[in-house]
């Protein structure tokens, strides 16, 4: 869309005239308002989607004895389905309400997940049960790949790294390895490397590109937030006693396919990004300090220095893809890691050795000066962004 | 995959997931023989599911020197004795056993030299806030609180009822 500003400067380059800048400020105008009204439906519709879809998994929850567990199972398999084909039909058929159409498709999958639960909890199928996640998130994938919807892609995360918890859960509970709990953050942190992962391979097909770069900055953000984590002594994994040979077996697969995944990405992307070796390499580095943290824990502060390093490692690596890309959610995810980690750094090393009136007063200063610095920053790219978006 | 096909297919998957459930379940249940196991409820809450009560059977802790060729996480198959009122445990297998058997998993069990075995029969769910009828059955150490399991022929085994003094548990009567 074109900008104001530059359609002045352009017409007094002469390089169009004022009635071709009038006929591009008008369009540009009517676009604005459609996109404005798509994102309040999107937004409307969404919550819309999101409420209804709560409500069928509290009304499952309730247990409510005054109707039939065949009348519940007809209403909700019901719902399931109308709402599927009637999304289906707005957004495909009929075309006239793809953005209701769009919510309605995400609504039959929070629904889909709903009566899964009601047919488990009619069977007194053991709670907090992890296969019925895989299976809600196994059902759900057809519609991921058959109409690239990003906001089921999204929840297809949630109930993956949801799965993954129960997994953990459960195991610890038949293992009676409370240890394996101690070590679920790591468990995520290789997690996020798979998800990064299959975001990349995900790029080989043109028509999956949005949900490649979905799954691959949810990767970026699980494994920042979980090395953000460790970059404190207290969550890092330092043995404790054994973990349960399942736990291993399974941290293990996560490792191994989400290092197979990095390799596939590296030699076989079709993209051939400048950055996809600096991914690939920083991936492999970290799977293999999380694969030596996992085999030989220790409790003397050499994880928490290493962890530190690699997080300073992925802040500066996030600034480098993000400029090189020109991506600013790449960007942004850098500049707000930034503030975090300087913010919690700055209190761990300097509370107790400064006096704490000139403690707050210099670190308000620096904070201040450095959200302008941040601020100016941020102004810059964006504008150079908007001119060069990232593809 | 074009959208008409993918809708199809997303059909076809989603009534196969949820009519599979529904059938494995309701073939056992049909098929199945009747048990009676004694339990000892407990009630916590399903982050999706809601309240139910933890069921613990006395057919799921072993002392351990009897299983002394098992690991946690091992499947095991426990041939039922049902002469009696409940069903006992006759023997522990680590292969399907002649005769009527239930399926399970081993599970370490903490204190007292014990192992468990989780059957997936373990939770039993309840309408909302009406945890409160079993907890006060159980209070009263007269009364008998059990389940009636459908076993099937692979030993797998579905909750049919849950009874207290032999009769099915009702969730109608009003809070105290």
């Amino acid at each position: 869309m074109a900008n104001k500003k530059d359609v002045e400067e352009w017409v007094r380059e002469g390089t169009i005239t004022q009635a071709q800048a009038d006929k591009m400020l008008a369009d540009t105008k009517v676009k604005k308002e459609k996109a404005r009204t798509n994102s309040m439906v999107t937004t409307f519709s969404t919550i819309g989607a999101i409420s209804l879809g709560i409500g069928a998994v509290l009304f499952v929850a309730s247990n409510w004895d005054a109707m039939s567990n065949l009348l519940k199972i007809f209403i909700l398999v019901g719902s399931t389905f109308l709402a599927t084909f009637i999304g289906y039909y707005l957004k495909y058929v009929k075309k006239n309400l793809p953005v209701v159409g769009a919510s309605l498709l995400f609504l039959g999958t929070l629904l889909f997940g709903a009566t899964l639960f009601l047919v488990t909890q009619m069977y007194h199928i053991n709670a907090n049960n992890s296969t019925i996640v895989l299976v809600w998130l196994l059902g759900i994938l057809p519609l991921i790949y058959g109409f690239k919807s990003r906001p089921i892609a999204a929840l297809s995360i949630v109930l993956f790294l949801v799965w993954i918890g129960l997994v953990v859960e459960h195991q610890s509970d038949l293992f009676g390895m409370v240890v394996d709990v101690a070590y679920l953050p790591l468990l995520y942190l290789m997690s996020g490397m798979l998800l990064f992962g299959i975001g990349t391979v995900h790029y080989f097909s043109d028509s999956l590109k949005e949900i490649a770069r979905m799954y691959r900055l949810a990767g970026l953000r699980l494994v920042a937030f979980v090395a953000f984590l460790f970059t404190f002594d207290w969550f890092i994994p330092s043995g404790g006693g054994d973990v349960s040979t399942y736990f291993t077996f399974f941290f293990l697969t996560v490792a191994v396919a989400a290092l197979l995944l990095v390799v596939v990405g590296l030699f076989f992307n079709p993209a051939k990004s400048k950055t996809i070796v600096l991914e690939s390499g920083f991936t492999i580095g970290l799977l293999g300090l999380g694969l030596l943290n996992f085999f030989f824990p220790i409790s003397d502060g050499v994880y928490q220095i290493l962890y530190n390093l690699v997080f300073v490692a992925l802040i500066v690596a996030l600034y480098y893809v993000g400029f090189h890309r020109e991506d600013i959610t790449v960007v942004n995810l850098a500049m707000g890691w930034t503030a975090i980690y300087f913010f919690a750094r700055y209190f761990d090393f300097f509370y107790d050795l400064l006096d704490r009136s000139i403690f707050f007063i210099v670190g308000g200063l620096i904070f201040v000066m450095g959200g302008i610095a941040l601020e100016y920053k941020r102004r810059d790219i964006k504008k150079d962004f908007i001119h060069h978006p990232q593809s | 995959m074009n959208h008409k096909k993918a809708i199809i297919f997303l059909a076809v998957v989603w009534i196969a997931i949820i009519g599979g459930f529904v059938a494995m379940k309701e073939y056992t249940i049909q098929t199945g023989e009747e048990v009676l196991l004694k339990t000892i409820p407990v009630d916590p809450r399903d982050l999706f599911r809601g309240d139910y009560v933890i069921l613990s059977y006395e057919i799921s802790r072993f002392e351990s020197d009897i299983l002394l060729d098992f690991e946690p996480g091992d499947k095991v198959y426990v041939k039922l004795d049902t002469s009696g009122y409940y069903a006992q445990i006759a023997s522990i297998h680590s292969e399907p056993p002649e005769g009527l058997y239930i399926a399970g998993t081993l599970k370490h069990a903490f204190g007292d030299n014990a192992m468990g075995v989780e059957y997936g029969i373990e939770s039993y769910f309840i309408p909302e806030n009406k945890g409160y009828i079993i907890e006060r059955a159980q209070r009263n150490s007269e009364n008998d609180v059990a389940v009636t399991v459908a076993v099937g022929n692979s030993g797998k085994s579905v909750i049919k009822e849950l009874l207290i003094n032999g009769e099915e548990v009702s969730f109608d009567e009003p809070e105290k």
